[in-house]
């Protein structure tokens, strides 16, 4: 009997690499990808597969560790967000020259719309650009099927191959039957062959031929797969062609409007056989080409008279194709009415909630700290829960992984070239620093950049869902690894002022920050880096807030200044405008921290004696 | 039977926890499920919202007017879905921070919505937590779902650690002082 059950995408992939006999799977977090490798964990367990399974310090060092062991003959995968590609992208375009013998897989997740990526790019596009095959599963039982097939593609031909879910495959469930086979694994073997593991220019040539050799029949084979290429015949005479999630919601669509039109699915946006296209467009008067989020399959049509689609403009050029944009697409194209809409005004309402620090956040304070001792200065952001300073006018710049360091440094020497002594401020997590902010951090040290970096370590990758942070040597599996001290990695990296602090304690931190910056100022100084330490509360809430303390608001204490909830940001204190402040006692974290901000002291804790966690105090 | 359902909330009310429920009745009383859920950023503080499609679909995908039960667990996080419901679909709403303006155009413009103070009754047992499964339960009494309480409560009995099913059951049945 078959195993069903309701899966997220990102764990029918994960089942789909364990059953298929993925070996060495490795992957740093990132939504939407951030739930492949802990299902991989769980799964390894239930099916009794033997698998090694590793967070890895960014996607450019699980990219190779998962190729080497795809070298030796293993079958192994590697799993990122889309942006993740990028820092991995030197390894991926040259892997794809070289191939692999095991079957390697790379999961690479995209975000259109976006929702928690700083592009909207196209994985696909980055397929085609590094010339090698990419899956496109339009639901997660899909994936599951592909991610299988994935494997079977590398081996046979010898080429690493993209499994491209986007957002809406990832995080849709939907119920799966399940194979609980695995494949045998295959002992490592690897077969020295410098012409290609090590192929210098001459060889590369070579190896290119190969590799459009490979692509050309893998365009021939995928376009009769069921599995991967679906047409079926339809209503009028405009066809659609569709990719990934598009294909189901083109379903869908047809379904409640009882017109189908005809349809093309494409399964493998690259290669793709040309006379597939073609033969569709010949077939009907106008196409329509709907994919996410690039126009990969419409730029592969030839001739593009009869065809619609991002680069004509009938679909936006930018944005995820939702529900509502589908619709409207699909109505002008095939020359429906648009229904009728009878929208009553709405209600005044409060404007809407932004994503916020938790409350009881120690980042909150740190920041909160950074803005009163350096109160003139540019902050550098990066990428992690604390980008959300933004909220707190203490995060002004967010590029990449690991670009606090980086663009402070320009900031700096911007001002310092025109004579200005402008203070910057880079703030950087754990996971971050060592994921990018080591290079950036040396080149700090080796060029004297007059910067002061503050580290926020709250012991985990806590943005991503709780990856443990390499500083506490706590492994994907939860086995022991060895940890490595930010401290000693700041002082191998050659940085002379380093101060540890925990942000609960304010004027301890801001202490420690008007130092740092003071030793960036004196004339032997240089870089500075500040250690922020604190338990996430969400992740360790018994650590993150020792001793709870309740908050009441004293109405007459309080001048209205707002300090609380413009500077401090925290979500658990609403803004009720002149009335002052009220406390939602519903997600207030009782951390404390407020009373120590309030100017006036209208902030206070509430003495409840009958309450066992205020007599611990 | 095919039924939508959106959920709408902000981080940390328990709308993936409410979907959670609604996926396991689907798949335990043998319907095919879609759901599909936000992650991420939005999780910390933020607007979430999570959508299920029971019964025959082809994706995860929402469509304008085409959901039967919007589920807003926090009142201001209701007014940005209205669209997604379909012509005579049913609101579910808690009412905790909904402004008397703002419940007068809600049933005025959805007379057939259920606005119910559901943070009251879980502060006042002091579960601030279960007041997105007192506000199912009460929904229960007077609207359709696609399944039945006790396919519910099966569900509930699946999802969540023992020491808690008391509790839930007794919220989502009501089974508490109300006063």
């Amino acid at each position: 009997m078959a195993d069903e059950r309701v899966m997220l995408g990102n764990e029918a992939i994960a089942w789909g690499l364990v059953e298929s006999g993925g070996e060495v799977i490795t992957s740093y977090p990132g939504t939407p990808s951030s739930e492949i490798l802990p299902a991989v964990i769980e799964y390894r367990r239930e099916l009794g597969a033997k698998v090694v399974a590793e967070w890895s310090v960014n996607e450019m060092v699980a990219f190779q560790v998962a190729l080497g062991a795809a070298y030796a003959g293993k079958r192994s995968a590697t799993i990122m967000k889309q942006v993740g590609l990028n820092v991995a992208a030197d390894a991926l375009l040259s892997s794809a020259y070289t191939g692999c013998r095991g079957g390697f897989v790379i999961v690479s997740a995209d975000d259109p719309g976006p929702y928690s990526s700083q592009t909207e790019q196209d994985s696909r596009f980055f397929a085609m650009f590094a010339k090698v095959p990419v899956l496109d599963p339009a639901t997660p039982a899909e994936a599951y099927a592909y991610t299988r097939l994935a494997f079977e593609l590398s081996e046979r031909f010898q080429i690493p191959v993209i499994l491209r879910p986007s957002l809406r495959v990832c995080h849709s469930r939907q119920t799966i039957a399940l194979g609980r086979e695995t494949r045998t694994s295959q002992p490592a073997d690897f077969k020295k062959d410098p012409n290609r593991w090590a192929a210098t220019p001459k060889f590369r040539l070579q190896l290119h031929r190969e590799l459009n050799e490979k692509l050309t029949a893998i365009a021939r084979e995928t376009a009769v797969l069921e599995a991967f290429t679906r047409f079926r015949d339809g209503d009028g005479r405009r066809g659609v062609i569709a990719g990934g999630v598009l294909r189901g919601m083109v379903e869908d669509w047809a379904a409640s409007h009882g017109f189908r039109p005809p349809l093309l699915h494409i399964g493998v946006p690259f290669p793709i056989e040309p006379s597939l296209l073609a033969d569709f467009t010949g077939r009907y008067d106008a196409v329509l080409v709907l994919e996410e989020t690039a126009p990969v399959i419409e730029q592969q049509l030839a001739d593009r008279r009869t065809v619609s689609g991002r680069l004509n403009g009938a679909v936006p050029a930018e944005g995820e194709i939702s529900g509502e944009v589908l619709e409207g697409v699909l109505g002008r194209f095939l020359g429906l009415e648009p229904p009728a809409r009878e929208a009553a005004a709405l209600p005044e309402l409060p404007p809407p909630r932004k994503p916020a620090l938790c409350p009881g956040c120690p980042h909150r304070n740190s920041f909160h700290a950074l803005r009163r001792a350096m109160p003139k200065a540019i902050y550098a952001g990066d990428i992690g829960c604390y980008t959300l300073g933004i909220n707190m006018k203490a995060v002004d710049t967010v590029l990449v992984m690991g670009a606090s360091i980086g663009l402070a440094m320009g900031l700096h020497q911007a001002y310092a070239l025109d004579g200005q002594n402008m203070p910057v401020a880079a703030t950087i997590g754990d996971s971050t620093f060592f994921h990018s902010g080591l290079p950036q951090l040396a080149n700090a040290v080796y060029n004297n950049h007059r910067v002061v970096v503050v580290i926020l370590d709250n012991f985990v990758t806590a943005m991503t869902g709780m990856q443990p942070a390499i500083s506490a040597g706590r492994k994907a599996d939860d086995t022991t690894g060895q940890p490595i001290s930010i401290e000693s990695a700041v002082r191998g990296c050659g940085v002379r002022h380093i101060r540890a602090v925990d942000p609960y304690l304010m004027p301890e931190a801001i202490q420690a920050l008007r130092e740092a910056y003071a030793f960036t100022q004196q004339a032997d100084g240089g870089p500075a880096v500040v250690i922020m330490q604190h338990a996430c509360v969400l992740n360790d809430p018994a650590a993150g807030i020792a001793r709870k303390v309740p908050i009441e608001w004293v109405e007459e204490k309080c001048t209205r200044c707002k300090i609380c909830v413009r500077n401090f940001n925290c979500p658990a204190l609403v803004d009720e405008g002149k009335a002052g402040i009220r406390v939602d006692y519903r997600i207030c974290a009782e951390c404390g921290q407020c009373v120590n901000v309030c100017p006036s002291g209208a902030l206070i804790a509430r003495v409840a004696p009958e309450d066992p966690c205020n007599n611990k105090s | 039977m095919q039924q939508q359902i959106l959920i709408s909330g902000v981080g940390g009310q328990g709308v993936l926890f409410l979907t959670k429920l609604l996926y396991t009745a689907a798949f335990q009383s043998r319907e095919a499920v879609f759901a599909y859920e936000i992650h991420g950023m939005s999780q910390r503080g933020g607007s979430v919202f999570s959508s299920l499609k029971i019964g025959p679909f082809a994706s995860p995908a929402l469509f304008p007017r085409t959901v039967d039960l919007l589920i807003a667990l926090e009142s201001a996080e209701l007014f940005a879905y209205l669209d997604f419901l379909k012509p005579g679909g049913r609101v579910l709403c808690n009412s905790s921070n909904l402004s008397p303006a703002q419940a007068e155009w809600v049933k005025s413009n959805h007379p057939t919505a259920f606005l119910y103070n559901a943070d009251a009754d879980a502060l006042r047992i002091g579960q601030p937590r279960v007041s997105n499964l007192i506000l199912l339960g009460r929904h229960m009494d007077t609207g359709a779902l696609f399944c039945s309480r006790e396919q519910i409560l099966d569900a509930l009995k699946t999802i969540v650690k023992p020491r808690f099913y008391q509790d839930n059951q007794a919220a989502f049945l009501g089974q508490y002082p109300r006063t």
